[in-house]
């Protein structure tokens, strides 16, 4: 599969405007007919499902290959804040959490569920994930605690509710790393916790960092998964080093520095960010409220910047978009054409499938241009559309 | 491009600090950026929260407390902030109510490098529970300076309705100060919303005691 890797690679000229891929799309489904979002979409582990969950409170499947819709998961009865595959008990099973309090899992064959956790009565769920030292502990992040279940008998184990005074809107176990949960919340702390044995607050709470505003999104990255990113709600991006508790780049004023990354309408906001660990590149995916998104490299060491957009993907949504799953080279199968991007999906209610401009089998690699060079003739296609 | 009438802001904080002048009250009223939405669905929506640095302070008594290390503490006692070494916190010994009290004591606290990796062990979560976590205060900058930024951060957040309000000044400040704590704070949080002015139903500025005026 890396046999095209020999290809000469010509050395780029110096302007980012060279190295933009562009993607087209391919296939796009209406998720609903009314006004509803989709909110985020995650694969299963083979990729065979992929689960998209929808402001109207349910989960749909549909085969990422093909589009297919698979069917729908209904049953929470409020927002639906994050949907997980990994971890869990078996590969056929989804969790889904919602501000109706309850975290459940589905089983994908059937649609149905078949578990339910509540979190109490007027609680909320913002975030979960599956892990801890034996891999039985789900960790919920609710209303400023952050709850400890064990799956396996749905039994409460624990719940830490001094280190956070309001919605903890991310919890993540760190990889690799049994033991260690991080939370993020609206009050602007990163808590890092120790995990093992007995779990309260007095002993366990590790490290705080303090982003000093609002956390909307967290991830590891970097070797051994030291370093991690941090999205705020007035989309702003910090990359820290979590053991330390320190900060290593504050990005304040992002969408500015991103806008000059490209010639397209200002980026209003964040998305999400991807690592991708074998070019060891962090990239900022940023977007406008038009639906335009741009893969925005972060160089995080010294001279820390938001480089020029090295992906651009438009003509797609029409609204704000709220997820980007990158397919994994891998799993794009066959029958697959090269320059597979992967899916988004927006405000719009929209899924969309993009694929590289250039011709299928050119270009493999959707990660940069600047690492592979292409024939001529793609050049001169030039789709830069000034505004 | 601000759609917001300067004229309308102008005329507003004129009357603002005339009926707080007028009605004479014993503190120093707050000034209040009220914010109605439109067009906007808390549920699906992205949340609408944060916090904000404006121009000039709009809360100069806040009691600020630097958690230092020596040179740190060295520079507090200079310019008359309150303060407290390791030694001091070890003291507190980790015990809740202590940790407590001097979380009430202050508004908000700043730490050293040095000494903020400790807290969780020195104090437990004493800190965060009061929601007073404290700010991170490096060598390369002036406490002054981050004692300044710190006071003039305010936070806003959106809620389950579609109205919010975040605080601009306070009846003590120049007009023109207020004037552009209201115009940052305004298009800033404009900024944030995806149908930008089309997302704005109406805003008002009020004093704590006051009557509101509509400025949009």
């Amino acid at each position: 599969m890396e046999a095209t890797m020999g290809m000469d690679v010509e050395a780029q000229p110096s302007p980012a405007i060279n190295s933009i891929k562009r993607f087209g799309l391919k296939n796009s489904i209406q998720t609903n007919f009314g006004d509803d979002y989709v909110f985020e979409i995650i694969p299963k582990d083979d990729w065979s499902t992929m689960a998209v969950s929808l402001s109207t409170n349910t989960v749909k499947l549909y085969s990422p290959v093909a589009g297919h819709y698979h069917g729908e998961c209904q049953g929470h009865s409020d927002t639906i804040n994050q949907i997980l595959f990994s971890g869990l008990p078996s590969s056929h099973v989804l969790g889904s959490c919602s501000s109706d309090g309850t975290i459940r899992i589905w089983d994908t064959r059937t649609l149905q569920q078949v578990s339910c956790i509540s979190a109490g009565p007027s609680q909320e769920v913002f975030s979960f994930s599956v892990g801890g030292p034996s891999g039985n502990l789900i960790a919920a992040g609710c209303k400023s605690q952050v709850i400890f279940w064990d799956w396996r008998n749905n039994k409460q184990i624990a719940c830490l509710e001094d280190s956070h005074v309001d919605d903890v809107t991310q919890v993540r176990y760190v990889p690799n790393q049994q033991g260690k949960l991080v939370s993020a919340s609206v009050d602007g702390l990163i808590c890092t916790f120790d995990i093992a044995g007995d779990i309260n607050d007095e002993d366990h709470l590790e490290s705080v960092i303090n982003v000093e505003t609002s956390i909307s999104k967290v991830g590891f990255f970097g070797e051994s998964c030291l370093k991690l990113w941090c999205l705020t709600h007035i989309e702003t991006l910090s990359i820290w080093d979590w053991k330390d508790a320190r900060n290593e780049v504050n990005f304040t004023d992002a969408r500015s520095l991103a806008s000059e990354g490209w010639s397209l309408d200002n980026v209003d906001y964040f998305v999400d960010c991807h690592y991708s660990e074998e070019v060891q590149q962090l990239w900022v995916i940023g977007g406008t409220n038009a639906g335009v998104l741009g893969y925005f490299p972060v160089n995080y060491s010294a001279g820390a910047t938001v480089g020029s957009a090295e992906a651009i993907l438009q003509g797609g949504h029409t609204s704000v978009v709220r997820s980007v799953l990158p397919m994994s080279r891998t799993h794009g199968g066959p029958g697959c054409d090269q320059g597979i991007f992967g899916w988004t999906g927006g405000e719009d209610g929209r899924l969309c499938y993009w694929l590289s401009d250039d011709s299928p089998q050119m270009n493999r690699s959707w990660i940069s241009n600047a690492l592979i060079e292409k024939s001529e003739r793609t050049r001169k296609k030039n789709r830069h559309q000034p505004y | 491009m601000s759609k917001l009438q300067s004229d309308a802001v102008r005329e507003a904080v004129s009357g603002i600090m005339n009926d707080s002048k007028n009605a004479n009250r014993k503190f120093v009223e707050t000034i209040e950026l009220q914010i109605g939405l439109k067009n906007y669905d808390p549920q699906k929506d992205k949340r609408f929260s944060g916090s904000v640095k404006l121009p000039h302070i709009p809360r100069p008594k806040m009691k600020i407390c630097m958690l230092g290390d020596a040179q740190h503490v060295e520079e507090a006692e200079k310019i008359g902030l309150d303060w407290m070494d390791v030694e001091a916190l070890k003291k507190l010994n980790k015990n809740k109510k202590l940790v407590k009290k001097l979380a009430k004591k202050f508004h908000a606290f700043l730490a050293s490098e040095a000494v903020i990796k400790q807290i969780p062990r020195l104090l437990g979560p004493g800190l965060n529970k009061a929601g007073k976590f404290p700010t991170l205060v490096t060598h390369q900058e002036s406490l002054e300076s981050k004692v300044n930024e710190t006071k003039a951060m305010v936070k806003f957040q959106l809620k389950k309705v579609l109205c919010m309000g975040v605080a601009v000044g306070n009846v003590s400040m120049e007009e023109k100060q207020i004037f552009q704590n209201v115009q940052l704070s305004v298009n800033f949080l404009v900024s944030l919303l995806k149908k930008n002015w089309q997302n704005v139903r109406c805003l008002y500025l009020k004093s704590t005691m006051g009557k509101s005026y509509r400025v949009f």
